[in-house]
């Protein structure tokens, strides 16, 4: 064992080398697995602490306090969970300085606030809202907000729906219901929800609640994100509470029916922005936190991190795992004669192993575990941090993994101690004269290249020992090849993932979905008001273009009977999208520019009996142009259609038919019920929301570049670990390079050393060891590369949700700087080795044979 | 007395351990005549290797001057010695040091191509007997050939001598014995000034000058008026 620390000592920059590599390793994999535990622990907690509901229930009809008294008095069959608490909530849609928020009453018991400033409102004149909806309306704690409820006024009997119109803001806080920044869609203002504002209860004028919430204690204990039993809990309750439901719905129709003299209970209806409902549909939906769309897009993002987690450190591991074999082989091969003479003196096997095995047990333990406590430390709150800039998170909660910790240190050990004790012990099964006696060289060989005499003549005789050294060392080849390889992999697969993430934000936002915004009016519009909606559209400042289509959701089944949501859009003839939708195929070589990407690609063939579905989908679905495909509707009922084209698309998923194809698969004709506009550039979009909406009919308006934004802020966090990844792949390169040429080095000192007794000079000598380095990287980048797009095109798949498709091609920029990289570093290195071989004592190498 | 070929005067040559100084040659002088065959002799650990790696260029002395053919190899820089080793000094060492990934005419082409005027290699193989064994590589030739292989290399560097550590070393009797005599023949017929070192007293009488090394310091000087060839030594 002391030999061991000798050892260490003797070879200070072997042993950091190799410490470094598995502190990278073991770091790497374990902080991207603790990631998404981390980030869905922290989330988990959060909820706890705030009681976020587990179930809520809206209503058809509205929810009275009978309702909540059924709900806190129900008790289910034993086994079932328990709800501990039910609270009712009352919530409209209003404007705030021409900012579209959602008023909500102040949570008690459920979904309480976390203040972050001031307090929570006493009074009936005060309210609590988001920080960063004071900064935008540039107001602090102490100023007077006048919320407008003109739009919800329309609803309601009383004269509006709220007591007082002015709120003395009194704190700022975080709702654990919202945790992104989307706050839903609303059809008043700007069609799109910027924040939420809370009051106290007593300050709205309206009896029934717009939902209740319930929570159960004891699924509390579960992690909501991470457990399976958590969803199953949940959806045992909330079937349970079915049949109740249907009663409570009962009655309640009754009593409406019963105060139907009161007409303007209808209007009361309406108030929940619930439209087109008829008496007659009482009905409770009963709905889990999945339901909650901010609760589901962190969920999604988790998801993502911890596919990306899976698979990419491994590879990660499998270079550092190689390089470190490869230099405790190439240790134990060195000291074969040492070790010769110690067994010749009558030491054991193990006596001898010890310290070999002491050495990278060291180097693989030592690394191991400082690298997983930097890597859980780090990783998960680097990434947490980024996903914070999007998100409205808690504070980060890092959790302790004893299997993470026994895989992730476990390996590291296992590769880089058991090639240890792999290599001494079948070093020390030769007898030990054979040792002592110094290994003979290898035969010298002709290449093939030697046939080629035009070539062959023209070479040094450095440049013909480099090409026979090349073929002549084939494990060291293939283990320079494939660590270099890897390298170049690794950096290629994290540009390339940056790549595919990027492009599709033009790709599916500029290129794909043309249009800027889809109004959407009511299936039972008026002629007038349709009119009216066309005449207000022809008014319109900076409108490009219109089109009025069908779009309807609808499931699509998957083979694993799954039902993906789908957008169906449904016009005359599929052509007239153009301008509005790109229907094409996707271009596979990728860096053409866009306006030329149809001369690359066959048409789409827009057959008007069979539906078009996009890319991403018939993936899911398994199927291929031709076949049939079964769409579901709302209740459920099949409808089978045959697939007459796919289309390329990356953000969720679309249908696009004919109205006749419609027509011969579901029944009916499809009435338009959405127009798509097309904006000039530099249009206020804010203005054309607010005209349109406040047009009878119109139901909502969806601006595309919201999406954008959206979808740009949640990739945005995975920039964070791709530039991790990248440069963990950039330290290991070099490690690896620095490695393998020191192994270079002293393989070949006694050559080196006859060369300079020759009188070589220094240049001319180390550029022996480099040409041979420099071919093995151009090898190794070339196959690297090559290894990194086919690494990058298994890894986008796999970190793909279901409602995405990301760019599966690397950028050629990305493949040059990837290349360009590894040499930098193989240069680096390579500078390094000048300085070792300049201070090669030619003595001391050529005074033995060994 | 015009100026010796060779000049070792007063060189020391100290090596330090840590707190432990290691006098390795500890004051030696001698003088070499050009085209003169010397032989080195004395016990393991007396310097001789230290002198020649000294004579050679491969280490720099501590104190004291050494003179080859008017160049003053003490007073050179690292890259002067490159310099000198590279058109100068011919080495022949104990293990050969062939590159194996080069065949045996290609192992003496390596050295060759660096000088200012090489010998042909060919002719140079064909000199050490060796003629049918140029494209054989080192792990296929003897031990004897091996050497051969060495010291055609050291010669077609056409250098101003040929310095032999320990030639025969590694080699059986009969061929040491043909190795030596190869190297008397290359003095005898070309005038080539050669030093072998080594620590077989019985080799003293090919020798025209024979340099006995004690603790670092030269015991005897001799002079051979009438050197043997090797073949008629028997040891």
């Amino acid at each position: 064992m002391t030999d061991a620390v000798r050892e260490i000592l003797h070879t200070k920059k072997k042993f950091f080398s190799l410490l470094i590599m598995n502190f990278l390793a073991v770091g790497f994999l374990a902080g991207l697995r603790m990631t998404a535990p981390d980030m869905k622990h922290s989330l988990d907690v959060y909820y706890d602490e705030q009681n976020l509901m587990d179930l809520r229930i809206v209503s058809t009809l509205g929810l009275t306090d009978k309702d909540l008294e059924t709900l806190r008095e129900w008790r289910g069959a034993s086994g079932l969970p328990v709800i501990s608490d039910a609270e009712g909530s009352k919530s409209f849609d209003a404007l705030v300085e021409e900012e579209t928020v959602t008023v909500f009453s102040l949570p008690v018991m459920i979904n309480r606030l976390r203040l972050t400033d001031g307090r929570l409102p006493e009074n009936s004149g005060e309210c609590v809202t988001e920080q960063f909806f004071l900064d935008k309306l540039g107001i602090g704690i102490g100023d007077t907000i006048t919320i407008d409820t003109k739009d919800a006024d329309k609803t309601t009997t009383e004269s509006s729906v709220l007591k007082e119109h002015s709120f003395v803001v009194v704190g700022a806080a975080k709702s654990p219901m919202y945790i992104t920044r989307t706050r839903g869609a609303s059809r008043i203002g700007s069609g799109t929800v910027t924040a939420w504002i809370s009051i106290p209860e007593e300050a709205f004028t309206q009896p029934y609640y717009s939902a209740i919430y319930l929570t159960a204690d004891e699924l509390d204990p579960l992690d909501c994100y991470g457990d399976s039993d958590y969803e199953d809990r949940t959806e045992l309750l909330s079937d349970a509470l079915e049949e109740p439901g249907r009663e409570r719905a009962a009655e309640r129709h009754e009593e409406l029916i019963r105060d139907a003299t009161i007409t303007d209970m209808f209007a009361q209806i309406l108030s929940m922005g619930l439209e087109a409902v008829q008496i007659e549909g009482g009905k409770w939906y009963i709905l889990g936190r999945n339901t909650l769309e901010s609760y589901e897009e962190f969920a999604m993002d988790a998801e993502r991190m911890s596919n990306l987690a899976d698979v990419f450190p491994m590879i990660f591991f499998l270079v550092a795992a190689l390089s470190s074999l490869t230099t405790m082989t190439r240790m134990v091969e060195e000291h074969r004669t040492e070790i010769g003479g110690m067994k010749a003196l009558g030491f054991t096997a193990a006596d001898i192993g010890i310290k070999y095995i002491g050495y990278a047990l060291a180097a693989s333990l030592g690394g191991g575990l400082i690298g997983w406590a930097f890597g859980i430390l780090t990783i998960p709150s680097i990434i947490y941090y980024e996903w914070g800039l999007e998100y409205i998170l808690p504070p980060m909660r890092l959790l302790v993994s004893a299997r993470v910790l026994a895989y992730s240190v476990g390996f590291a050990v296992l590769a880089t101690a058991g090639s240890a004790a792999a290599a001494s012990r079948s070093t020390m099964s030769a007898s030990a004269a054979s040792l002592m006696r110094p290994r003979a060289p290898r035969p010298g060989k002709r290449v093939l290249l030697e046939r080629i005499p035009a070539i062959w003549k023209r070479l040094s005789f450095l440049q013909k020992v480099s090409v026979r050294n090349l073929f002549r060392y084939k494990r060291r080849f293939w283990m320079t090849v494939a660590g270099i390889g890897g390298c170049t992999a690794l950096v290629v697969t994290g540009l390339g993932l940056r790549d595919s993430i990027f492009d599709i934000l033009a790709w599916q936002f500029d290129e794909i979905t043309c249009y800027d915004a889809a109004v959407s009016f009511s299936d039972e519009i008026g002629v007038a008001d349709k009119v009216r909606l066309r005449e207000e559209l022809a008014r319109m400042e900076g409108l490009e273009g219109s089109l009025e289509c069908f779009q309807s959701r609808l499931g699509l089944e998957t083979v694993d009977g799954k039902a993906e949501n789908v957008v169906v859009t449904c016009i005359d003839d599929l052509k007239s999208l153009d301008g509005f939708i790109r229907l094409r195929h996707r271009e596979h070589g990728g860096g053409i520019a866009p306006e030329y990407k149809d001369l690359f690609t066959a048409p789409l063939n827009m057959d008007p009996d069979g539906i078009v579905i996009d890319e991403k989908m018939a993936e899911l679905l398994h199927v291929n142009v031709g076949d049939r495909v079964t769409l579901t509707d709302a209740d459920e009922e099949e409808y089978s259609a045959v697939v007459s084209d796919i289309t390329e698309n990356y953000v969720n998923h679309y249908v696009y038919m004919t109205r006749s194809c419609w027509k011969g698969i579901m029944g009916d004709w499809p009435q338009y019920n959405t127009i798509l506009i097309r904006l000039t550039e530099g249009a206020d979009e804010e203005k054309a929301a607010a005209g349109l909406l406040s047009m009878d009919g119109v139901i909502s308006y969806s601006r595309i570049d919201q999406m954008r934004t959206r979808f740009e802020g949640s990739v945005r966090s995975i920039n964070a670990i791709i530039v991790i990844v990248i440069a963990a792949a950039a330290v290991l390169a070099f490690l690896v390079l620095f490695n393998l040429t020191n192994i270079n080095v002293t393989e070949r000192i006694r050559e080196l050393a006859t060369l300079k007794v020759l009188g070589f000079y220094d240049g001319e000598t180390s550029s022996y060891v480099y040409r041979e380095n420099g071919f093995l990287t151009l090898i190794g980048a070339g196959l690297g590369l090559y290894m990194g797009k086919w690494l990058h095109g298994w890894l986008i798949t796999t970190i793909e949700v279901d409602y995405l498709m990301f760019g599966r091609s690397v950028h050629p920029r990305s493949y040059i700087i990837s290349a360009i990289l590894t040499c930098l570093f193989s240069l680096s290195v390579n500078l390094f080795s000048y300085f070792t071989i300049r201070k090669i004592d030619m003595i001391e190498s050529l005074k033995s044979i060994e | 007395m015009s100026d010796p070929f060779i000049l070792f005067e007063n060189v020391t040559k100290i090596y330090r351990m840590g707190e432990v100084e290691i006098k390795a040659v500890n004051g030696a002088d001698f003088t070499i005549d050009k085209g003169e065959f010397t032989v080195i002799v004395g016990p393991s650990g007396a310097g001789k290797t230290t002198i020649l790696n000294m004579l050679g260029g491969m280490d720099q002395c501590t104190s004291g001057r050494i003179v080859v053919d008017g160049r003053d190899v003490s007073k050179s820089s690292s890259r002067q010695l490159t310099e000198y080793r590279r058109y100068d000094i011919g080495f022949v060492f104990q293990f050969y040091n062939l590159v194996q990934n080069l065949t045996a005419l290609e192992n003496v082409e390596l050295a060759s191509q660096i000088c200012k005027n090489p010998l042909d290699a060919e002719e140079t193989m064909k000199e050490v007997g060796l003629g049918d064994r140029m494209n054989n590589f080192p792990s296929q030739l003897s031990g004897g050939e091996q050497q051969r292989v060495a010291i055609a290399r050291a010669l077609a560097k056409n250098p101003k001598l040929l310095l032999c550590d320990e030639p025969t070393g590694a080699l059986d009797y009969v061929t040491g014995k043909q190795i030596l005599a190869l190297l008397q023949k290359t003095c005898r017929e070309k005038g080539m000034t050669v030093i072998v070192i080594t620590h077989n007293l019985a080799l003293t009488p090919m020798a025209d000058k024979v340099i006995h090394i004690r603790n670092g310091k030269v015991d005897r000087l001799e002079i051979n008026e009438d050197p043997v060839p090797v073949e008629q030594i028997e040891w």
